[in-house]
């Protein structure tokens, strides 16, 4: 009915309440504009 | 919603350029108005109970704009939702580092802290959550399963840990069961799109009837006494001890037919291992043995021929000795010191010396003796003389073995006989008379002699 084994890979471990503090430190807070920003900023930098 | 300038970080409300730094951001007050959107879209598929699609726009959200601090904390409502509290912390405290003030996120925060339960209970599911998934891929399901019971039991609104242990139901044919959880799963999250493909699945298969493997037997159940059946304890006695015994024969007769063979096939085997063993160690000792025979009997011919050689060193040295000796005689000779030339000659070896060597010898006794015999006798005269009888039966007897001629002979025979007779020793007088009475008759020693002793028998000493 089911493929076990390839519907096992949707699921993952879940963030648990002591790995907290370590995914925020370790998370990349950039979102979009941020990464545009940095593009633009190169861009500039070779035009210079 | 308010507007963060990415040059200056200054708020902006409206406009094409930011007040402070005065860049344009009419571009990315673009992404701005998407990042909205989709929170828009997020809100109201969390009002209508879709979590997965909510969680799913409030995501792309904040990764549009992550000072989008309504959908951060929605998002973490969501997760909240369906049972991941360390999520839900997790967006609330990121929002409420981005914006401390007047932050939602912060009463979130504080509610969450004030119910220890809530963490407790929390931490126990994600952790039985995690060790099932890890059991699963192991391919330990009756594991995993225990776990995921308990971590929905613990946390009924853990969506992840339902869908699980649904999956794990499906696997185990247990379909009932199975839809149980799905239901419940999709109760929370109407979109959980997993959920859902199992239910659709499910709806193929019969989930009305329970299986009898799908029957929990819990504490709460009550037994029926059956009247039909009324115990008569004394058969039920004889009972038990029948079917111990038969039991006992049952178990001997198994021992018999199929244990004891195999041990005794197993002593067997053991018995003609050792016995190859017991072959192959004895003809190891052999081989040893011939080994230690080879090697004594060459340590015995090389101690016959160092033997040998030792012999032959040694008749090396005494051949040597021999001849210093000779030197030595030779110097004795020549120096005047006949007295100890003629002992070393007298004392001297000489199986070891030449033939022209053994002539020296001979020469050199003959001056030595010669020259030794007359010192001594005049010594022996003088000591006579002196009363100094001890000394002079020395000198006289050492002449005597330098075989002197007669006349030194028989005088010294006669004044060792009577030094031997003045000194009390009767004995060696009487052996000294006697040998000069027999070597030289007919003198004037002899008779003096024969006097003697003839005056001994009379007095019977």
């Amino acid at each position: 009915m089911l493929n076990f084994e390839e519907e096992l890979e949707k699921f993952r471990p879940v963030l648990e309440i002591d790995q907290i503090e370590n995914q925020i430190a370790t998370e990349d807070m950039r979102d979009v504009i941020e990464l545009i920003k940095e593009i633009q900023d190169q861009a500039d930098r070779k035009i210079d | 919603m308010q507007y963060v300038c990415p040059y200056c970080q200054n708020s902006i409300k409206s406009g094409i350029y930011c007040n402070r730094c005065l860049k344009r951001v009419d571009k990315i007050r673009k992404i701005w108005e998407k990042s909205s959107a989709y929170y828009n879209h997020g809100l109201k598929a969390a009002q209508r109970r879709e979590l997965s699609l909510a969680k799913a726009y409030l995501q792309k959200a904040t990764m549009l704009y992550k000072y989008n601090i309504d959908a951060r904390n929605l998002l973490g409502l969501v997760y909240l939702e369906v049972g991941q509290t360390a999520e839900a912390l997790k967006e609330w405290i990121i929002s409420k580092s981005l914006k401390n003030e007047d932050n939602i996120a912060s009463y979130y925060i504080e509610q969450i802290r004030k119910d220890q339960q809530c963490l407790v209970t929390y931490k126990e599911s994600s952790i039985l959550y995690n060790q099932a998934l890890g059991y699963l891929h192991q391919g330990d399901r009756d594991m995993a399963m225990i776990r995921l019971k308990k971590a929905v039991s613990v946390h009924p609104q853990f969506v992840q840990a339902k869908v699980l242990l649904s999956l794990i139901y499906i696997e185990e044919k247990q379909y009932y069961k199975a839809n149980e959880q799905i239901k419940k799963v999709l109760v929370i999250d109407k979109s959980h799109r997993v959920a859902l493909s199992y239910f659709n699945k499910l709806s193929q298969k019969d989930t009305q009837s329970k299986e009898p493997y799908e029957i929990d037997y819990t504490h709460d159940a009550k037994l029926q006494p059956s009247f039909n059946k009324i115990m008569d304890t004394k058969s039920s006695h004889i009972k038990s001890i029948v079917y111990f015994l038969t039991g006992a024969l049952a178990t001997g007769i198994v021992g018999v037919c199929l244990v004891l063979p195999n041990k005794i096939e197993g002593y067997q085997n053991q018995i003609i291992q050792l016995q190859d063993s017991k072959e192959s160690l004895s003809t190891q000792v052999q081989i040893l043995a011939e080994e230690y025979k080879v090697k004594v009997a060459d340590l015995e011919n090389q101690n016959k021929s160092l033997q040998t050689k030792v012999t032959s060193y040694k008749e090396e040295v005494t051949g040597y000795k021999q001849k210093e000796g000779l030197e030595i005689a030779k110097n004795l000779v020549d120096e005047g010191e006949y007295k100890e030339a003629a002992k070393t000659l007298y004392t001297m070896v000489t199986t070891h010396l030449e033939p022209q060597e053994q002539e020296q010898i001979d020469e050199l006794k003959e001056i030595a003796y010669a020259r030794a015999i007359d010192s001594l006798y005049n010594e022996g005269i003088n000591f006579y003389n002196n009363e100094e009888y001890a000394q002079a039966t020395d000198a006289f007897e050492t002449l005597l073995q330098y075989e002197p001629g007669e006349w030194t002979a028989r005088k010294s025979l006669y004044h060792l006989a009577d030094l031997y007779d003045m000194t009390g020793n009767i004995e060696e007088a009487k052996k000294y008379y006697n040998k000069l009475i027999a070597d030289y008759p007919d003198t004037r020693e002899s008779y003096k002699a024969q006097e003697w002793i003839d005056k001994l028998n009379a007095e019977n000493r």
